[in-house]
């Protein structure tokens, strides 16, 4: 597959002043002020081919949405050399945007005091989009995001998800060649956010679609990326195959579990126990020794059991773990 | 190009729509305004015990300030409040992921929100004060030279709305900048007293500067104050000053761009 991405030594660097709590402080930052240079990306390289889904992951503040507004032509970066589709991105942006599609999930996006679907018609215009494919695609979208009842209501008025939900369909309805989502599911239910990735799959297939995704739900990049960069403190520390980072890090699960009574004698082999309640357990199972359905039927033929929850170790606690080798 | 600004323009018009109850209120307080005017400026010529002042009547006194308000309007922007606030919560992002030149796209999401004044303000006060102000309706070439003349000077509004807005990308809460601009605007421009009631010296000065441009002159077009000769010549200026304006705020503009960070996402 052909490139669509190339970035090379990417930086950007903040100023921002920073002030001690305080009146006395305040008054003082009226006259002399400490400016804080901070990195927030340190010569990234990275490329994308064609028809990818690139799960770009982090924890908070490590320069993902620095990358993202670089690449999309919102951010004018201090260097580097940025090639998307044979645009500069910050130098050729009117041209430039035309061509992708950008959710920023923690921004507002439509237009605060008029119903969604005038954004949707909005977007018609300055995207050049055809009135007959606009009508399919927004129905099929309408459909597939179950938003039939909210679109009418004036934005003002939506929820958190309504609105994610909304800012998805408006960020697609032209059918961009390059699609960004950052943290596209905030605030979205279960069942939303499955919708969601079937959703950018079934584009990604049928209009070979590229995506680049941030969030902080690993479920997120297992069920849509094959590919992912893990960026900290505006470094990449990995680019590569996701299936080598969970066979090599993902050594561990951890499993929350309620009890209906007080527990006693609780003794497995292979596991540590992170917290211990009088009717909750918090316990970090080692997947080289014990399999998951072992330690599921052990606690289920044992105790009374009201709920357990399992989950993979945190992104945090994967980063740490690259730092460690 | 036509179909996209109409597309940004609409929106504006809607938004205005949501918000229509702004315009009830100005509809209830500007005849009130322009009663105490009424007053001031017919005691003022009956004490003085003169017809003309400063070149105007007392009928064409009350008519420049029925005027005023109906061209104020139109011609207000506080486009440096949207960039202002656009700057500050990082808004601005949304903006400049739309393919469509940035400055435009606030005139024309201005030129909406303008369009809706048309019918509920200015249509209105301007039926108020034909019919209890007594204020003639123009002849067509100035009444439609009056027209041309109020949207160059929207643009103008709204090219020096920019320009001061554009300082948040420095300053980041300019309010205390907006108030001056504002009060500065209304005072040069003629919207506060007619600028011949300014010495000579200073009406010399004021040819000059932009401003007399946004209210003085469409005001004086509408009452035909000047020759038709002399009313296409004013016109060319606002022209001129428009482009003038433009090239000084996109210049700024490039540089702003390259300031501005995205705040907080």
């Amino acid at each position: 597959m052909p490139l669509i991405i190339e970035v090379k030594n990417l930086k950007k660097t903040y100023k921002t002043h920073e002030r001690e709590p305080g009146l006395i402080n305040a008054v003082k930052s009226l006259v002399k002020r400490k400016y804080e240079f901070k990195e927030a990306l340190k010569s990234i390289c990275f490329e994308v081919e064609k028809g990818e889904i690139l799960g770009l992951i982090g924890p908070n503040g490590a320069g993902k949405s620095t990358t993202l507004k670089a690449l999309s032509g919102v951010l004018y970066p201090d260097s580097g050399d940025v090639n998307i589709m044979g645009f500069v991105p910050w130098k050729d942006r009117v041209k430039y945007v035309k061509n992708i599609g950008v959710v920023f999930g923690q921004k507002e996006q439509l237009w605060w005091d008029l119903p969604a679907i005038d954004t949707f018609y909005l977007h018609k215009d300055l995207y050049d989009v055809d009135e007959k494919d606009f009508k399919k695609r927004l129905d099929h979208m309408v459909k597939i995001m179950q938003v039939e009842d909210i679109i009418k209501t004036p934005v003002r008025d939506l929820s958190l998800g309504e609105r994610m939900k909304c800012k998805i369909i408006a960020a697609l309805l032209h059918n961009p060649k390059l699609v960004f989502l950052d943290e596209p599911s905030i605030g979205l239910d279960v069942i939303a956010k499955d919708n969601l990735r079937d959703f950018i799959k079934e584009v990604n297939t049928k209009y070979k679609t590229t995506f680049i995704v941030t969030t902080h739900d690993m479920q997120d990049i297992e069920r849509l990326c094959k590919r992912i960069i893990i960026i900290n403190h505006g470094e990449i520390i990995y680019d590569g195959l996701l299936k080598m980072i969970s066979e090599r890090y993902i050594k561990s699960k951890i499993i929350d579990v309620k009890f209906e009574e007080k527990f006693k004698n609780f003794k497995f082999e292979g596991c540590k126990i992170l917290e211990k309640r009088t009717y909750e357990l918090k316990i970090e199972l080692n997947l080289k020794k014990q399999k998951i359905n072992t330690i599921i039927s052990y606690l289920l033929d044992s105790f009374k059991v009201a709920d357990i929850n399992i989950s993979d170790p945190s992104i945090e606690e994967i980063i740490k773990l690259i730092y460690e080798e | 190009m036509i179909k996209k600004s109409y597309a940004i323009a609409r929106a504006g018009f809607k938004e205005a729509v949501a918000y229509r109850f702004h315009f009830y209120v100005t509809l209830v307080t500007s005849p009130l305004t322009l009663l105490i005017y009424y007053f001031l400026w017919k005691s003022i010529f009956e004490y003085s015990n003169v017809d003309i002042i400063r070149g105007f009547t007392f009928e064409g006194i009350v008519a420049y300030y029925a005027l005023n308000m109906i061209v104020g309007f139109f011609v207000w922007s506080n486009v440096d409040e949207w960039l202002e606030n656009d700057v500050r919560y990082g808004n601005l992002v949304n903006n400049l992921l739309k393919p469509f030149n940035f400055i435009f796209f606030y005139f024309f999401n201005l030129l909406g929100v303008s369009s809706l004044s048309i019918f509920l303000e200015m249509v209105p006060f301007f039926l108020i004060a034909i019919f209890l102000f007594g204020v003639k309706v123009a002849p067509v070439f100035y009444f439609l030279m009056f027209i041309v003349s109020i949207v160059l000077a929207l643009l103008m509004s709204f090219l020096i709305s920019y320009f001061v807005g554009m300082s948040a990308f420095w300053f980041k809460n300019i309010s205390g900048i907006r108030r001056v601009k504002r009060v500065l605007i209304v005072f040069l421009s003629g919207g506060m007293i007619p600028l011949t009631f300014f010495p000579e010296v200073v009406q010399g000065i004021f040819k000059y500067l932009p401003f007399q441009y946004i209210r003085s002159v469409p005001i004086n077009i509408y009452l035909g104050s000047y020759t038709y000769l002399e009313t296409l010549m004013l016109i060319g200026i606002q022209v001129f000053w428009i482009f003038v304006l433009y090239l000084i705020v996109n210049g700024i503009w490039n540089r702003a761009f390259k300031k501005f960070a995205g705040a907080g996402i």
